[in-house]
């Protein structure tokens, strides 16, 4: 491989020698909006195809022949410009952007900007106003709706919640599918660690790292969305990568002193809550009952009905707590409970318990340059108090960059970057201290807003539900705190040798300390003693990038541009991950606050992780009279998580663009601008470091988990702490080979009426072959999981973008733009190498499961029994569903499409954009809707005076075959059940069988509104301001999930497993939120 | 131009210097946090450990089919599925067999032959109950890892025909070491390396799969039998093959019946089948076994059952929030608390479970109540007497059944009371132990013939054996003994086999095409030695 590269370079420096002739001008080319250079700008002297393109500081070179010659400056995106060369050597210009713009220059792999229009791939371009001021502090979730071919899920409404995010479907079966973060060209980890040891977080709760990154500091993203656009980043790029400049990093050097100050305040509240019933009480069979946490009890009194009611209870937290605790709900006697009114507290219960939360940002950015350079510096301040009481996330962050030209043709850059986040959240999960355990199916008698939920003797937790925590004190006593603190920056040095030719390396580091704490308050029912687990993550990347490219015309119409590079990149993890048990003092958060503290391990003892691979890839672009592109991109990884054998892995791809309209010399007053396009690339994905070798963890925890989890080292009734090892859990492969993802993309850009319509189609299909995924092993084998190396899945999809300008007009008038993009993705599972199936995460009894001939990570849990033509069996003796024997796919959480559509309309200073996504099909596992379905809360189960004889045919328990009456015919369910029972455990509704929980999860939403005023420049005059803009902006304003039970009210925006591969469950997650907010933004 | 040239080329002799150091730069892939190379001494306790661990799921589920407990309501009323036992079927094969495999594949290349020995013990002692449980598992290629992913399940006959080989190997692999230990006492928590204790357990583990096999192999059963009862079996209860938890909360290493009821939240009720029994019969271990909360809290809530609020076998209906009113374990074998309250309705002419000398009251129990340090019984002392008593009644071997029963339950009730007097309990006065043991022994004589004195025998063995489900299962599907009460509203028939792991039907290959069917008939299909 080395050689051939070597080869390569010097095949390309004899190429390019002494190709310069005759009188040489040369220039700068500058935008004439903001004065940055303008780099690939097209210069031809007029009558001869002779040409060269600008070069990243808008400085061109170019010979010419005749003093009279005239040059032609051309870009698209901006307007052509002819100018006699007039016997000058130096020829600066300005161009002004054309109103039919292209976007033009981008930045992909590596850092190389390249023309959007003459790509072979598709691209999507955010800028900053598109993300930034829009009251979401998530830079992810900013994305919501505004990209084809890009699926987000966010986990709910807990601030600082992870987000995923999946580009063009899942490709990997077992490894991460998330697509690669860079930003000012260093990679940017996006992890999101689980909590350890005794969580009390669920993934969803838990932030992912690209949190960290500010909108407001955003000055682009490029979404790179095939394996083709990323084949330069190599393996990690494997799943799309998204390329964030930053305005300390971006390379153009803008004339003059801007300081930019921009402010806003949103308040969120959540965003639905079910409407509850309130005719009935807490308890079961129609009576009421203390202490049940469902509302199937009596009518309370004035509500029509049949059965009995009653006028009072008593007290319900006499049931647990006597006299000695709460005199005040006792008669003096100490013994006879008070009674209290029997009445409903639902429509008040849950909705006080969430409050009114916030996002405030502040944002100061200056920015100074000249022509050699320029510098930025900024401070933002972003905080975000979440609907749930005591959850809050902050991040403060601090920038500065600047890029110098040197004199000696040395050119460089710099940024570095100190972001503070700071998370508090509540305990979410669905477990026993979790606030959401029994918050939305609160009994509707039960009044949470003002019984107490301390007890006023030792600050334990008081609740009328045995085992579990008032979710009032849990917000306050079970906490679960992350700090990070990250930093990163980049060096750039560049070298300009010759014209041809540019030398430049990126350093770049990325590092982040996550100290987390993690509480179980004491006095928790749950576990009394209480306990703080203490997490400390480490996480460092470092990353080398040596480019050479080559740049010249071959011809007149040929022209060529050739990389090759290096990239050297190591990462590494190193967690720390200790138990606190039995807190001393309830209320102080420090884990030396516990009586004994033990170290805690990870899966497999992987505390420390590391892995490196370093990299050489080429990349020859062709140019044929601008309008034929060619691509070529090869790369070689040498990965160090593969075995000595296997870890160098070469591939590459070709991809092309042909501007027919332009090569055709096409009339352009209807298709004003053509391009099709094609590329074929194979990208090859590493594995995790350490699957290549069996191991012995030391001192693991044995047995299963839970209860039987016994902690080592093992000390015995009377006897003396004893070390172990045990095997690793994990079967390791030590022939691992990469896997690969090969990717056909076909597509056209097409735009009509001078750019009125513009349409950007794109197919793709997408192979992934010899899969390293995790998997679960036959126990049988000695092993709980396996690594595997095999297997096909394949994605194949539509990407459309379409805009519209229905309504133009030039310089403040009215205009009118409509954007819409289109998604439908199609994934299979292949082949597993043999297997028919692999399962994998899950929650609550159901898992994620990959099945040969369906598409990915299908949910997996009970269903019920049918017969064969699709009848639920009931059993005859209780009238229930009969469950299946084995566990069966019961739902597949990939959408079926995803449209987004925004609308802008502008007048003046006045702008208004709308946005609006479509999120059809996917199955959600929702345990909320079939917990509040069971406990009889929301008005779905107010009607319930009445038996049903839910439809299906009888059948036999132990065969589930369908029980045949005497003349071999099946019979239909005749067993009347209480409508409650129809929906209460092992039940046909909701909260039964597992398969009784999976809904459509289709959902239509109002994503995002903005309303912008531009303070016209002539009233600013009088004062410091250059520009003041004032918007408005509201998110999540609507939705409608129509396939849900239609008064739970539930937007299934939510992911309880948060990040990762195992999606479509809510578990107890916290409802989403709506925001309003208001945005100042003043420039000087 | 020379001067650019040259710089170009120090460019890429740069990139060769760099290439010969990237050997070094890249092998980084051994990890930092494990070892790789096996060390016997940490090794054995930890298939220990883990045996004991993993039984948790297995031994709290068949507890509720035979009626010692209520862990599940579904399991109560007859219903597995395939996730009732997948924690202890993946937790033996991932963790305990692997580690034993490597471990007889280790000590024998190290020629360490006192490790070989008792890790073949644990091997036979674990094949055994898996067959026990589950009919045909996987057995000769089983835990081979990389070289057989998809192990093959064959019959249980055929696994038990190899462990009186395996056993009979450590017996002769024990006997090449000279020394009264097979290894240092730290890396042995069972017997603290105690060469007799070992081989006192490999012959009533042998006794024991004599027993088991009687129904189809009578003469094999009654030579085997004959052959060991006049030699080295557990003969006194500090010899008991038991695992013994401890009381460390952090790590945690209480017995998980202790772990999972002496807090808020709860998942068992106990049985009212078997506290009736022992409150009909004046059994002075029902305050050992069963712990009372709340002393006028009857069955489901009421104030019946003389205070003692349990379940009956098959309720289906849904729990209500009683986690404060219910009983729970008691002393032994979960390491909770002694029942030291008066109980109602106690009959005056009670002898043994009386309120004689009760101090203190009931309470609602918390982490801290009890050591935790509770048991888990395998082959005890008491359990080979009754194994002998029950081939005496009903093979031609040498031995007194009735002497054998009335040892059996000597020894039951003294090792519950040495265990109580240990854990901070009351230890059962002599009169009562040996006034018991009489009134049993006169049960016995007036048992009317063999059928009638096996009942009692296998009753007597059925409440001994309280903390092993696993051992009743197996009994009560051999004799159908004792009488259990009639279910409430039964959901499936009596379960001849358990249910396999889910994750293991779905993994392994050459069962995952026939997975369903295979799952349905397990709860049909009798094993081997059942008839």
């Amino acid at each position: 491989m080395k050689q051939i590269l070597l080869f390569a370079v010097f095949s390309l420096f004899t190429f390019f020698k002494g190709n310069s002739q005759g009188r040489i001008v040369s220039g700068q080319v500058t935008s004439q909006q903001d004065g940055s250079f303008i780099p690939g700008v097209s210069i031809t002297v007029k009558g001869l195809s002779k040409g060269t393109t600008t070069d990243r500081q808008g400085t061109y070179k170019i010979p010419v022949t005749d003093d009279a010659g005239v040059l032609v400056f051309s870009n698209i995106g901006y307007g052509m410009l002819e100018v006699p060369v007039s016997g000058r050597s130096v020829i600066d210009v300005k161009l002004a952007e054309s109103s039919a713009t292209l976007n033009n220059v981008i930045v992909t792999a590596a850092g190389i900007r390249r023309q959007k229009n003459k790509l072979g791939y598709a691209v999507s371009t955010i800028d900053a106003g598109q993300i930034a001021q829009k009251s979401e502090p998530d830079p992810i979730r900013s994305l919501s709706g505004k990209v084809a071919g890009v699926n987000i899920q966010g986990s709910g409404g807990i601030a600082g919640g992870g987000t995923n995010i999946t580009i063009r479907g899942n490709s990997s079966l077992g490894n991460n599918n998330q697509p690669l973060f860079v930003v000012d060209g260093v990679p940017f980890d996006n992890s999101s660690f689980a909590n350890a040891g005794t969580t009390t977080v669920g993934g969803g709760g838990v932030t992912n790292r690209a949190f960290d990154i500010d909108p407001n500091n955003i000055q682009s993203m490029t979404v790179l969305k095939g394996a083709a656009a990323a084949a330069l980043y190599g393996s990690r790029a494997a799943n799309g990568a998204i390329i964030i400049t930053t305005k300390s990093g971006k390379k153009q050097s803008r004339k003059g002193t801007e300081i930019t100050y921009s402010t806003s305040y949103a308040f969120e509240d959540v965003s639905g809550l079910p409407e509850y019933q309130t005719k009935y009480g807490q308890g079961t069979n129609n009576d009421y009952r203390h202490g049940v946490y469902a509302s199937w009890g009596q009518p309370f009194p004035g509500v029509q009905s049949m059965l009995p009611t009653r006028e009072t209870i008593p007290h319900q937290l006499t049931r647990q707590f006597s006299a000695a605790v709460f005199p005040q709900f006792y008669e003096a006697d100490g013994i006879t409970p008070i009674q209290i009114p029997y009445r409903s507290y639902a429509k008040e219960n849950v909705r006080n318990f969430f409050r009114r939360g916030n996002v405030y940002e502040n944002a100061i950015s200056i920015s100074s340059g000249n022509e050699k350079g320029n510098f930025t510096a900024g401070i933002s301040r972003t905080s975000n108090e979440g609907v749930v009481p005591e959850n809050s996330i902050n991040r403060t962050s601090i920038n500065i960059g600047g890029n110098i030209k040197l004199e000696n043709k040395f050119y460089a850059s710099g940024a570095i970057n100190y972001v503070i986040t700071d998370q508090k959240s509540p305990p979410i999960g669905g477990n026993s201290g979790s606030i959401m355990s029994a918050l939305m199916y609160t009994p509707t008698s039960f009044d949470l807003t003002n019984n107490p939920y301390e007890n006023p003797l030792d600050g334990s937790n008081v609740y009328d539900y045995t085992g579990l925590d008032n979710p009032y004190w849990s917000v306050k006593h079970s906490p679960s705190i992350s700090n990070v603190d990250r930093y990163y920056g980049n060096f750039v040095l560049g070298y300009d040798p010759l014209p041809w030719l540019n030398i430049q390396n990126t350093a770049g580091f990325n590092a982040y300390t996550d100290r987390r704490l993690n509480v179980r308050g004491k006095g928790s029912s749950s576990y009394p003693n209480g306990s703080i687990t203490s997490d400390d993550i480490y996480r460092q990347e470092l990353d080398n990038t040596l480019l050479v490219t080559a740049s010249s015309s071959i011809n007149d119409d040929l022209s060529l541009r050739a990389i090759i590079g290096n990239n050297i990149n190591q990462r590494l993890t190193n967690r720390k991950v200790f138990y606190g048990d039995n807190i001393i003092v309830a209320g102080l958060n420090s884990i030396n606050n516990t009586s004994s503290i033990t170290p805690v391990q990870l899966q497999n003892n992987r505390n420390i992780l590391k892995q490196r691979f370093y990299a050489f890839f080429g990349d020859v672009t062709l140019e044929y009279k601008s309008f034929l592109t060619l691509n070529v991109v090869g790369r070689n990884d040498i990965s160090s998580t593969l075995p000595a054998n296997n870890r160098s892995y070469l591939y590459g791809g070709v991809n092309g663009s042909f501007i027919f309209t332009q090569a055709l010399n096409m009339a352009r007053n209807v298709l004003s601008f053509g391009k099709i396009r094609a590329g074929y690339t194979k990208v090859g994905n590493e594995a995790t470091p350490y699957q290549t070798l069996n191991v012995f963890p030391i001192n693991n925890t044995l047995g299963a988990s839970g209860v039987a989890a016994v902690g080592t080292p093992f000390t015995p009734a009377g006897g003396t702490g004893t070390n172990i090892i045990t095997q690793a859990d994990l079967l390791a492969n030590a022939n691992l080979k990469p896997e690969f993802i090969t990717e056909l993309e076909l597509g056209t850009e097409l735009q009509f009426l001078n750019g009125r319509i513009g349409l950007d189609f794109t197919y793709y299909n997408k192979k992934s072959t010899s899969q390293i995924f995790e998997v679960s092993a036959a126990p049988s084998s000695g092993y709980a999981t396996q690594i595997l190396n095999l297997g096909k899945a394949t994605n194949q999809g539509i990407e459309i973008g379409l805009n519209l300008s229905p309504v133009k007009s030039n310089s403040g008038g009215f205009n009118w733009d409509i954007s819409a993009n289109f998604t439908r993705n199609r994934n299979l599972i292949n082949d597993l190498g043999g297997y028919k199936s692999f399962s994998y995460g899950g929650t609550n009894g159901t898992s994620s499961i990959h099945i040969v001939g369906q598409p990915y990570g299908l949910i997996l849990g009970t269903a019920y029994a049918r017969d064969e033509v699709g009848n639920v069996l009931i059993d005859p003796n209780t009238g229930k569903p009969l469950t299946s024997g084995a566990l069966q796919p019961i739902g597949n959480p990939n959408p079926d499409f995803m449209l987004g559509l925004s609308n802008s309309f502008s007048y003046r200073g006045i702008s208004l954009n709308v946005l609006f996504d479509w999120k059809q099909g996917g199955s959600l596992f929702s345990s909320t809707i079939g917990n509040m379905m069971s406990r009889g809360v929301t008005r779905d189960t107010e009607l319930r005076e009445f038996v049903i004889v839910p439809p299906g045919v009888l059948g036999d328990i132990n065969t589930l075959k369908p029980l045949l009456d005497a003349r071999g015919n099946k019979i239909p369910n005749n067993v009347a059940m209480a409508y409650e029972d129809h929906f209460f455990a092992g039940g046909m509704g909701p909260g039964g069988v597992n398969e009784g929980s999976v809904l459509d999860a289709t959902v239509l939403r109002l994503r995002e509104i903005s309303l912008a005023y531009e303070l016209p420049k002539s009233f600013l005059k009088s004062t410091p301001f250059g520009s003041a803009s004032l918007s408005l902006s509201g998110r999540n304003l609507w939705y409608n999930a129509p396939n849900f039970p239609k008064y739970v009210n539930f937007d299934p925006e939510v992911s309880s497993l948060g990040v990762g591969n195992s999606q479509g469950y809510d578990n107890l997650a916290v409802p989403t939120t709506r925001r309003f907010g208001v945005n100042l933004r003043f420039s000087f | 131009m020379l001067f650019k040239r040259i710089k170009i080329y120090f460019l890429i002799s740069a990139f060769l210097v760099f290439g010969s150091s990237c050997k070094k730069f890249i092998d980084i892939n051994n990890d930092p946090n494990n070892v790789t190379t096996v060390q016997l001494n940490l090794l054995l306790p930890s298939t220990q450990i883990s045996m004991a661990g993993n039984m948790h799921q297995l031994n709290s589920g068949t507890s509720t089919i035979i009626q010692h407990t209520i862990f599940s309501a579904s399991l109560s009323r007859l219903q597995q599925t395939g996730t009732s036992f997948d924690d202890s079927w993946n937790g033996f094969y991932s963790q305990t067999l692997i580690d034993i495999e490597t471990l007889i594949k280790e000590s024998t290349k190290q020629q360490q032959w006192g490790y070989v020995a008792v890790a073949k013990l644990q091997k036979a002692y674990l094949y055994s109950l898996l067959v026990d449980m589950w009919g045909d598992v996987p057995f000769t290629t089983a835990s081979l890892g990389q070289e057989n992913r998809n192990p093959e399940f064959i019959s249980g006959a055929a696994v038990y025909e190899k462990l009186f080989v395996l056993i009979d190997e450590a017996i002769a692999d024990a006997g090449k070491v000279s020394s009264t230990t097979l290894m240092p006492a730290p890396a042995d928590i069972i017997y603290r390396g105690s060469k007799d204790a070992w081989l006192r357990m490999a012959n009533s583990l042998k006794l024991k799969l004599f027993n088991v096999i009687r129904l189809v192999d009578a003469p094999k059963a009654t030579a085997g039998i004959n052959s060991l009862i006049s030699g080295n079996l557990i003969n006194s209860n500090s010899g008991d093959f038991t695992f013994r938890f401890g009381s460390s909360q952090n790590p945690n290493n209480r017995h998980p019946w202790h772990r999972s009821e002496y807090q808020g939240a709860k998942t068992f009720y106990m049985s009212q089948s078997l506290t009736d029994m022992l409150f009909n019969n004046d059994d002075p271990r029902l305050r050992y076994y069963i712990f009372r909360q709340n002393a006028t809290a009857g069955l489901n809530n009421s104030t019946n059952s003389n205070g003692y609020y349990g379940r009956n076998p098959g309720d289906g209906t849904g729990g209500p929030a009683d986690q404060t009113r219910r009983a729970t374990f008691g002393i032994y074998p979960a390491g909770g608390l002694y029942d030291n309250a008066p109980v109602n309705n106690i009959p005056s002419t009670n002898m043994f479970l009386t309120n004689a000398g009760t101090a203190g009251g009931t309470k609602v129990v918390g982490v801290s109540d009890g050591t935790g340090a509770g048991i888990m019984p395998l082959i005890t002392n008491a359990m080979v007497y009754f194994i002998r008593a029950e081939a005496a009644l009903t093979l031609t071997t040498r031995d007194n059944a009735r002497q054998n029963f009335i040892d059996g339950v000597t020894a039951n009730l003294s090792s519950v009371s040495t265990f109580a007097a240990a854990n901070g309990g009351i230890a059962m006065s002599s009169p009562t132990l040996t006034g018991f043991v009489g009134k049993l022994s006169r049960q016995y004589d007036a048992a009317s013939d063999n059928n009638k004195k096996l009942e009692l025998v296998m009753t007597q063995k059925y409440i001994a054996t309280y903390g092993n489900g696993m051992e009743t299962y197996t009994d009560y599907r051999r004799t159908a003994l004792p009488q259990l009460r009639p279910l409430l509203s039964p959901l499936n028939a009596f379960p001849l086999r358990l249910y396999y792991s889910q994750a293991e039907l779905i993994s392994n290959t050459s069962v995952s095409s026939k997975a369903s069917e295979l799952q349905t008939v397990q709860q049909t299909t009798p094993v081997f030695w059942d008839k």
